[in-house]
């Protein structure tokens, strides 16, 4: 059941919070169980409806289709919840580059990931 | 056709995936070029989706895979024979982020957890050839995409790849987990499917992630 006040709130414009100048962020950072773990605790931080979208979709790799049957939400939900939860996450891990999460990554002497 | 920045935000998603029609593309390509706060997220939504995708995010602590479970496995039991083919091994493949989860979180669980898995990839034959690579908990078919590091690639064989304690990958192995894993994970989801369900359990997550 999806209550007026959730789609309401899915429905409601979403800004990015920051625009910190992110570059890609090393696959190799996933070697460390710390980044792994701070990843772990910003999905955490989403709400279920977002947080489960998510895992079925980009962890699991699903399709929108796919993600939709089994949660039984229409297509346009899993789109707009997808969305949501990327670009919280996007903020979260941005507000997490600043506190030095990564400070210990050996990117090239100067280049900072953001 | 020009879009501006609230447009590109409502479609990022969708042009990160790949979903938006030509037009649109070339546009928002365009507003990217320009646009270094756009850039911004695009790069930021990019690295979600690459950092999160990959295997070894797997590897979360026990929580949300559980969770996961029981809400699709709630839903297998209304809707009963109804559930499509593939639906049937989500339930599994939650269960396989729980198990993967633990499985490097704990070190205790270690031995159950395997005997587990043992049981569960039953159906696969133990003399087929996949291969591992170092750093990763999964066994693949050779030339999955999802082999994270094919530089170490290592080929042995399932048998092989079991006892060393790595578990099938849900993606290129989804046909043998969803016969090998489908009832056991069901049967697992539905008993628990109760009080628990609907639980948001964010300091469960948190408290763990943080040991």
């Amino acid at each position: 059941m999806e209550g007026l006040d959730n789609r309401r709130d899915e429905e409601s414009e979403y800004a990015p919070r920051d625009f910190a100048d992110w570059r890609e962020i090393p696959s190799e950072a996933l070697e460390r169980k710390e980044v792994r773990q701070r990843l772990a605790e910003a999905l955490g931080t989403l709400d279920r409806k977002y947080r489960e979208v998510f895992m079925l979709r980009d962890m699991e790799h699903l399709n929108i289709q796919e993600t939709a049957e089994a949660l039984g939400i229409t297509v346009a939900s899993v789109k707009t919840r997808l969305l949501r939860a990327r670009l919280m996450l996007r903020d979260l891990l941005a507000a997490g580059w600043e506190q030095g999460w990564f400070s210990r990554l050996p990117f090239e002497k100067g280049t900072k990931p953001w | 056709m020009v879009v501006n920045c609230e447009q590109v935000w409502r479609e990022i998603s969708d042009y990160v995936d790949g979903n938006v029609d030509a037009a649109l593309r070339s546009s928002m390509d365009e507003h990217f070029r320009t646009c270094t706060r756009c850039a911004s997220v695009l790069a930021g939504t990019k690295n979600v989706v690459a950092l999160y995708g990959d295997e070894r995010m797997l590897e979360l602590p026990a929580g949300f895979g559980r969770r996961l479970e029981k809400r699709l496995a709630k839903k297998a039991a209304v809707k009963g024979s109804g559930w499509s083919s593939w639906s049937a091994w989500l339930v599994p493949v939650a269960a396989m982020v729980l198990i993967v989860g633990t499985l490097l979180t704990t070190s205790s669980s270690r031995i159950p957890l395997k005997s587990q898995h043992a049981e569960q990839a039953k159906d696969i034959p133990p003399d087929m050839v996949v291969v591992v690579s170092s750093g990763a908990k999964l066994f693949h078919v050779p030339g999955c995409e999802f082999i994270h590091d094919k530089a170490s690639e290592r080929t042995l064989t399932a048998k092989e790849a079991m006892r060393e304690g790595y578990v099938p990958c849900p993606r290129c192995l989804r046909q043998y987990l969803k016969t090998g894993l489908t009832h056991e994970g069901g049967k697992q989801g539905v008993r628990g499917a109760g009080s628990e369900a609907d639980e948001d359990g964010k300091s469960e997550v948190l408290s763990v992630a943080g040991q």
